[in-house]
């Protein structure tokens, strides 16, 4: 009887514990120099490494397999990507008029260009071993200037923050995990919300107000009001909206615009301070 | 001997689930091989053992996963204790105790983290999704899980045969 009761008393202190471990983990709070404090970083420093060594093994063999065996394929697509490149060509020349007279436009009504930050390209060397949650380990850490709470990017749109920083390495937790949230904005009715991750790979648009209406097929673009991640960057596109009978918001379910279980490299936005002390 | 391979035994199956299988895209809803790691210790490896290495695991998966520091090692330190626990109860040697014992260790490892999430998140929902997850996992366990753990008491024992004291004394 004894025992049962320690264990049980022990089992409690014990869930007690982890609920204090994983609200101080997500918290935003960084120490004086930007790292992380987390235990488990010691252990990427051992690990990462090879992950390094077996991701650049399997991506050669990957490359070698589609450069060399498929090269009839490629000359085929060559063709195909001349004329891709043409016509690419001609909207770029569209597309830099459009930026000259936008830029004219923003000095004129004293705007700021929103994207200025410099940014670090990195590469994915890891996954989660959990299939519970979303995380990355990649081959940049605070040697190259990255901070605990960064953004990082692709082309694509938004990938996710930096949790976890190494000398070398870093871990990032990706959008689609459920302790992810950025702030967001529908890009056409400018309804503003929170997107959250969500276990089954999507996202959940929360908190915009029903007064907004949102379309399926609407894009969702980041509104950099949470002082993370750039305005403008894309995050998803609406698949479905459900409007209760009772309730002051709408519930969104968002495609995100990132393939997150094909990342293989991605951009950290470094903060502006970076920036300026290159600059001096 | 056995601690050097309990040691490059971890290693490998975190390397395989991080870096390979993500790779070479096997499988999507893969289970946490650390789980049948974990079984092994439990069923064939003595208690001072058990304890070193189920808190080694631990350890090394709350290192790389996304998920609280602690959650993994709370979670083998249990199941380890619940399966010692149920070997007072079940024959050893019955064919069946493993695919059971791995089945049991895969759904109260996905209880527990549900569990965690329920009381770490604010407005913590579950997703039917997960459900299809759980059941592959739990499908995938029940019937690869016991030859992986075969595998690996195979392995331990040539790795035992190995003349490894004779190749140091040797080179000293």
């Amino acid at each position: 009887m004894v025992i049962i009761v320690s264990l049980g008393l022990l089992f409690f202190f014990n869930v007690i514990a982890i609920v204090i471990s994983g609200r101080h983990y997500y918290s935003p709070q960084v120490s004086s120099n930007g790292h992380s404090q987390g235990t488990g970083r010691y252990f990427i420093v051992i690990v990462a490494p090879f992950q390094k060594g077996l991701t650049h093994t399997i991506r050669f063999a990957e490359r070698l397999w589609t450069e060399y065996f498929y090269l009839v394929s490629a000359a085929k697509e060559n063709e195909e990507l001349k004329i891709a490149l043409s016509k690419a060509l001609e909207k770029n020349n569209e597309c830099m008029e459009t930026e000259l007279s936008n830029q004219r436009l923003r000095t004129f009504l004293n705007f700021q260009k929103t994207m200025t930050n410099d940014a670090i390209a990195a590469q994915v060397i890891g996954k989660d071993p959990s299939p519970w949650f979303k995380s990355i380990i990649i081959d940049k850490g605070f040697s190259d200037g990255v901070r605990k709470g960064l953004p990082v990017v692709i082309p694509e749109g938004a990938a996710g923050q930096i949790i976890e920083v190494t000398k070398h390495y870093s871990k990032v937790l990706l959008l689609i995990d459920r302790n992810s949230a950025i702030d967001s904005i529908a890009q056409r009715t400018r309804a503003r919300g929170i997107i959250r991750g969500s276990s089954d790979g999507r996202f959940i648009f929360q908190y915009v107000l029903r007064k907004y209406e949102i379309q399926e097929g609407d894009t969702v673009i980041s509104s950099g009001l949470d002082g993370i991640f750039p305005k403008g960057l894309k995050v998803g596109r609406v698949q479905s909206i459900t409007q209760k009978n009772s309730g002051i918001f709408q519930e969104i379910v968002v495609i995100p615009s990132v393939d997150f279980e094909t990342l293989e490299e991605v951009m950290i936005v470094l903060p502006h301070s970076k920036q300026h002390g290159k600059g001096s | 001997m056995a601690y050097c391979f309990n040691t490059v035994f971890i290693v490998a199956f975190l390397l395989f689930q991080t870096s390979v299988a993500p790779n070479v895209r096997l499988y999507y809803d893969y289970f946490n091989l650390m789980n049948l790691f974990v079984v092994y210790l439990v069923l064939y490896r003595p208690g001072q053992e058990i304890i070193i290495f189920v808190f080694l695991t631990g350890f090394l998966m709350d290192s790389l996963s996304g998920g609280p520091f602690g959650l993994h090692m709370t979670i083998y330190v249990w199941l380890a204790l619940g399966i010692k626990w149920a070997l007072k109860y079940l024959h050893k040697g019955n064919v069946i105790l493993i695919p059971v014992i791995i089945f049991g260790v895969i759904l109260a490892e996905n209880l527990f983290i549900i569990g965690m999430m329920a009381l770490i998140e604010k407005n913590f929902s579950f997703n039917p999704e997960r459900f299809r997850s759980i059941i592959i996992q739990l499908m995938c366990g029940v019937f690869i899980g016991p030859f992986l753990v075969f595998l690996i008491k195979d392995l331990q024992e040539k790795w035992n045969i190995l003349p490894f004291e004779k190749i140091f004394k040797h080179s000293r």
